[in-house]
């Protein structure tokens, strides 16, 4: 187990543990969902030309009214996953399906609404590799913020420095500012600051990009061993065939809901039959 | 072998979510202390003056009130010039820092939406890049004190107390605006004119004891207090009792405001961004 958590250096706030929020628990790595809804609110323009707008568009949760009679989208509806250690989980669904908004569900980004949720283990997110980067930084720089950004601490990312360094190629250019970089240098750059990270559970991302054709071979080989090393892989994904060498397990999701989940090869069938367009449910306006 | 860290949220339950997002984006020390330090760096980077512009600037603005109040009005710089400069040296810090916490969750929405990473980290990191600012820019009010030689006693030790004040003061805010501006987007910018009107009606280019009938506006004004708390120690001065206790008040009661309301709110803000 790594033994470097940032996350938590267990304290001591008696509120915080008689509310069971901050558990000194076990070493387990463990996702469990129960009964989790997320509901976006819409506070643009008016509600009601809103929805009519809304409703034209055939993909996306669903349109219902919040509590308070404001207009909101059910991002994810009520949704019971439970996740265990080894687990590498595919994630399908067509665009709106509420696969990436499950992935900061998990991440922590948002909070459900309704239903809980409660992780175990070290979390890291493979969203968007670019976050924390700043063009006019330097290489150097943009390791050490982006390493940050990932939950790594200091010591860490200085322990590493130079096999980021190594891995992306791009020797004294480092001490450079990014914005002097070809497109394809940064994505690289970006892509192995990202696989510092050794998290217990890895949230990935689709269309993390890898740079021109000769880093793609390597960089997958380094994803693979990356994804392989996590407790638990969950990956949003159209790619089936990334899918298969990734995971062992995979769910469906349609509107925010899961429609299946089960066996890799059963989900992929279950997948390509919604994506056909086999009775795709309609979003429902309640 | 260390436990892994368990993260749980129960909408049923929320209460104790915002506790622990302060206290866990404090401890990332690391994170925000390096972005802050980033964050001057980076806006001054290809300037030939760098950093120093922040120092320079308000040399600039302190040279030209010189100039204006010394030979235009008469005003004597030997007690103008340290007042004005410790004035609008503190007034910037308060200022910018209040106008920047609008954007302290909004401007940081990729960060928000991409990251597991405690919502407060913004919060400290505004602070203490304008701390950094605060430290540039006194090295004016230094250069001042040094050209206009003061007396000092041991009422110079108050700044310490002050500035902690003035800073406690400008948490509670910072969190409450941002808090507030990421759900109301009318906000950052009534702010940014209530700060102009503010910077007019505090005495900070005039002074308190110079209008005949000293105005409300003086004791009535919250800003007046929290600049006075620091600057009286600066001139060889003690603040008033009304001074500290209109500030050390603000503080609780801005500060148990503010932890209700992000204790309400702050498993809502990613929603709102």
């Amino acid at each position: 187990m790594s033994s470097s958590n940032v996350m938590h250096d267990s304290f001591d706030l008696p509120e915080l543990l008689a509310v069971n929020q901050l558990e000194t628990a076990s070493s387990a790595v463990d996702i469990k969902l129960t009964n989790v809804s997320i509901d976006f609110p819409i506070y643009q323009a008016s509600a009601r030309s809103m929805k009519k707008q809304l409703l034209s568009i055939a993909t996306g949760g669903q349109i219902m009214r919040g509590s308070d009679d404001s207009l909101v989208v059910r991002a994810l509806s009520d949704v019971n996953i439970h996740i265990g250690k080894g687990e590498r989980v595919a994630l399908f669904g067509h665009n709106g399906s509420g696969k990436s908004t499950l992935l900061r569900t998990l991440a922590g980004v948002y909070r459900p609404t309704s239903g809980a949720i409660r992780t175990c283990g070290k979390i890291g997110t493979l969203i968007d590799t670019f976050i924390g980067i700043d063009l006019d930084a330097t290489g150097v720089e943009n390791i050490i913020a982006r390493g940050l950004c990932l939950g790594m601490t200091m010591k860490e990312i200085d322990s590493r420095i130079d096999e980021v360094a190594e891995f992306a190629e791009l020797g004294a250019f480092l001490e450079l500012p990014m914005r002097t970089y070809s497109a394809g240098m940064q994505t690289r750059l970006a892509f192995s600051i990202s696989t510092l990270i050794r998290p217990d559970i890895l949230l990935l991302d689709e269309g993390i990009g890898t740079g021109d054709a000769g880093f793609i071979a390597k960089a997958q080989t380094r994803l693979l061993s990356f994804a392989a090393n996590a407790g638990i892989l969950v990956f949003a994904s159209h790619d089936i065939k990334m899918a298969r060498t990734l995971c062992n397990r995979a769910i469906v999701m349609v509107h925010g809901r899961v429609v299946f989940d089960g066996g890799l090869t059963d989900g992929i069938s279950n997948y390509e039959m919604i994506m056909s367009g086999a009775n795709p449910p309609n979003p429902q306006v309640a | 072998m260390q436990p892994n860290p368990v993260v749980s949220f129960d909408a049923a339950r929320t209460g104790a979510f915002a506790m622990k997002d302060l206290v866990d984006g404090f401890k990332r020390r690391d994170v925000w202390s390096t972005f802050a330090f980033m964050d001057i760096r980076l806006k001054y980077r290809r300037t030939y003056l760098g950093p120093l512009w922040i120092t320079f600037s308000t040399g600039i603005m302190v040279a030209a009130f010189a100039y204006v109040f010394g030979s235009i009005f008469n005003v004597e710089l030997n007690s103008y010039l340290p007042y004005v400069s410790t004035g609008i040296v503190l007034w910037s810090f308060i200022s910018t820092t209040l106008i920047d916490s609008c954007s302290v969750f909004t401007g940081a929405v990729s960060y928000i939406r991409n990251l597991s990473m405690p919502l407060s980290t913004h919060l400290y990191q505004l602070i203490l890049r304008n701390l950094l600012l605060l430290a540039h820019n006194a090295i004016i009010v230094a250069l001042v004190y040094i050209i206009f030689p003061q007396a000092y006693s041991v009422n110079i030790l108050l700044i310490i107390p002050g500035l902690i004040l003035i800073v406690l003061n400008l948490v509670w805010m910072s969190l409450f605006l941002g808090v507030v501006s990421s759900r109301y987007r009318d906000v950052p910018t009534a702010i940014v004119n209530l700060m102009t009107v503010a910077y007019l009606v505090t005495p900070i280019i005039w002074h308190a004891d110079q209008v005949s009938k000293r105005p409300h506006i003086v004791d009535f004004n919250p800003f007046y207090h929290l600049v006075e708390v620091v600057r009286a120690p600066m001139l060889n001065l003690t603040p008033t009792i009304l001074n500290y206790s209109v500030v050390v008040a603000m503080l609780i009661v801005g500060s148990a405001a503010t932890l209700y309301l992000y204790k309400l709110k702050a498993h809502r803000l990613s929603y709102w961004l």
